[in-house]
């Protein structure tokens, strides 16, 4: 079946579907979602609102009609939130390491070193509902700490600003701290980085001495060794496109199986099956290719 | 799962999905058709039955595009993920958006008017989108061997097991209880479930029912029984020994959707059934969870105690 657009001379009042009591409820969830109850939040959603109303609702007019109108408007808030703390927090580059990990790790960090919100918290929210496992957040949290020690330390703590660009401005230079000292520089970078993200994911309690140069030799060695083999398992790798997304949500970025299974419109029950299946040809993979996974992780 | 094998998986699937990933082949999606994707994926059906109901619905081919992009570019993972949380946080039943009139008029009064009443009759209990999205969330396919089956794989297994658990929890049994064929059904399951989870465990002093009509119930019936009864078996135990939030919501998930095939069903087990397993959990849904998967699971042993 087809999908059948609104027809493109309609017009859909936004700013009645904006504010609505509903829809500013929903602001106000997400806000409190991303950043906590309180001042910050209610910050966040005045920001949302002046971010979907701009320039005569110019962002809204760019919707297509192939969603309803409310999940568009859904969408547009989050990426409006994610735009007020990078305005209101800085811009700075994540590491591309974290980067590598994906967006909960991303977010975490911004929560974390940029925005400074206290550790359980995060983790109250970053796991409502089961979305998450608290456990790994909390590692995750442990191994950015190790990683920049000066994480969430700044002299700056201002709530109450009302030209939040030229906060934005200011903030740039105070923020560079909250990076970290960027990846080793490998002679192997994609191999070897990988080895050493591999590392890191596991560590129960990551050390900063991962990344100090003697280890980084090690990771270079080890993708030297096997450079040719990971190629081969490159190859030998099938993944489907959903095995790729559900493995990086769940195993990577610690999503729970559940609201995986929900987003990609799978079975409560499938997710655990999916990818156990997957994760069987991942270790066939591995051994066709004369890789052995324990000691890739042990060696480094 | 212990943490070493659950590091390895981790560690093996970020190695395989870093060096699995190519290049993207398609346009990136919009924002919009991430929402679309994701309603998509949650809707329950896509009807254009109604006069002025049109289906908001992504192309199949657009939708796999879409796929590949999520699964190849890590800025359109990072969208897609952000999309996801939205929607946990507001209710995955907000999205499962399929349906909508096109009434849209120049005055834009008309389509402001539909959705707020749409919007009215999706929160009032009861309200057909509610349960029609009630019952999306849940598994709505009786595959319930398969469900019961990962179930037990993921989480059948304890790190430290006890040497001999008959019972961990003290439960007097009701004197006035009159078994049915619904209960020889859990009875089954819960013995199912005591010989999958091991010698280890066991229920002391469990009566097997008997019950004078055993052909009174469907088969769809009798499955849902069973799956609730092996259900009630790891149940039992996880609730003494503790389990993490994701046990707690799978069970409920599928405890959910097998009562579904039990609606029809005049028996006292499956009234318990229903009693204790809620329909419309939003708020608090990972404490709720456990605390009805618990609840029934002792209510249902207690019924077969000698």
């Amino acid at each position: 079946m087809i999908s059948k657009e609104l027809d493109k001379n309609s017009t859909i009042e936004w700013p009645s579907l904006v504010f609505e009591q509903k829809f500013l409820d929903s602001v106000d969830k997400l806000t409190a979602r991303r950043f906590g109850e309180g001042g910050l939040a209610e910050e966040a959603s005045t920001f949302v609102i002046d971010y979907l109303s701009a320039e005569d609702w110019q962002r809204c007019n760019s919707f297509q009609g192939k969603a309803s109108p409310r999940t568009f408007l859904v969408s547009m808030a989050s990426n409006a939130i994610e735009e007020f703390s990078r305005k209101r927090f800085g811009r700075p580059r994540p590491p591309s390491w974290l980067q590598e990990l994906g967006e909960s790790w991303i977010k975490l960090w911004r929560s974390l070193c940029l925005e400074r919100q206290p550790l359980p918290a995060i983790i109250d929210r970053f796991c409502e509902g089961g979305f998450r496992v608290a456990d790994e957040v909390a590692k995750a949290a442990r191994l950015i700490k190790a990683r920049i020690p000066s994480c969430g330390l700044g002299a700056r703590d201002s709530l109450d600003v009302e030209d939040i660009d030229a906060l934005s401005d200011a903030v740039q230079s105070e923020t560079s701290d909250q990076c970290g000292s960027e990846t080793p520089e490998f002679d192997n970078p994609f191999h070897a980085e990988l080895m050493m993200m591999m590392r890191l994911i596991i560590e129960d309690e990551p050390k900063n001495e991962v990344f100090q140069p003697a280890a980084t030799a090690g990771f270079d060695d080890l993708a030297s060794q096997h450079g040719e083999k990971l190629e081969q398992l490159r190859s030998a790798l099938a993944l489907s496109d959903q095995e790729k997304i559900m493995l990086r949500m769940i195993h990577v970025d610690g999503l729970s199986k559940s609201a995986t299974s929900k987003a990609l419109g799978l079975p409560a029950h499938s997710a655990g099956r999916i990818v156990n299946e997957a994760m069987s040809r991942i270790h066939t993979a591995l051994q066709q290719c004369g890789l052995d996974l324990d000691a890739l992780l042990e060696s480094a | 799962m212990t943490n070493a094998n659950s590091n390895r998986d981790r560690a093996a699937s970020l190695l395989a999905v870093t060096l699995s990933r190519g290049q993207a082949t398609y346009a990136a999606p919009t924002d919009e058709e991430l929402a679309c994707l994701l309603a998509d994926n949650l809707s329950a059906e896509h009807s254009t039955g109604e006069s002025n109901t049109v289906a908001y619905r992504l192309d199949p081919t657009r939708k796999a595009q879409i796929m590949d992009s999520i699964a190849a570019d890590p800025e359109c993972y990072s969208r897609w993920v952000s999309l996801v949380e939205s929607a946990d946080t507001l209710g995955f039943e907000v999205f499962a958006d399929s349906k909508a009139t096109a009434s849209v008029k120049a005055s834009g009064g008309g389509f402001f008017s539909f959705l707020q009443e749409r919007w009215l009759s999706f929160s009032t209990a009861g309200g057909g989108m509610v349960a029609a999205a009630a019952v999306f969330l849940m598994l709505a396919s009786p595959g319930y061997d398969a469900g019961v089956n990962d179930l037990y794989s993921d989480y059948g297994t304890w790190e430290e097991k006890p040497s001999k658990l008959s019972t961990t929890r003290s439960l007097e049994k009701r004197s006035d209880i009159v078994w049915d064929a619904a209960d020889q059904s859990v009875y089954a399951g819960l013995q199912k479930g005591l010989t999958r989870l091991g010698d280890e465990f066991e229920i002391a002093n469990l009566a097997k029912p008997e019950a004078d009509d055993a052909s009174a119930l469907s088969t769809q019936q009798t499955k849902a029984l069973e799956a609730i009864g092996q259900l009630t078996a790891i149940a039992y135990f996880k609730c003494s020994l503790g389990a993490t939030p994701a046990f707690f919501e799978e069970t409920f998930a599928l405890m959910q959707s097998a009562k579904q095939d039990l609606s029809t069903l005049e028996s006292e087990t499956a009234r318990l059934i229903h009693s204790t397993i809620q329909d419309d959990v939003k708020e608090n849904r990972d404490s709720i969870a456990e605390q009805q998967v618990c609840e029934l699971s002792a209510n249902l042993v207690k019924r077969f105690r000698a």
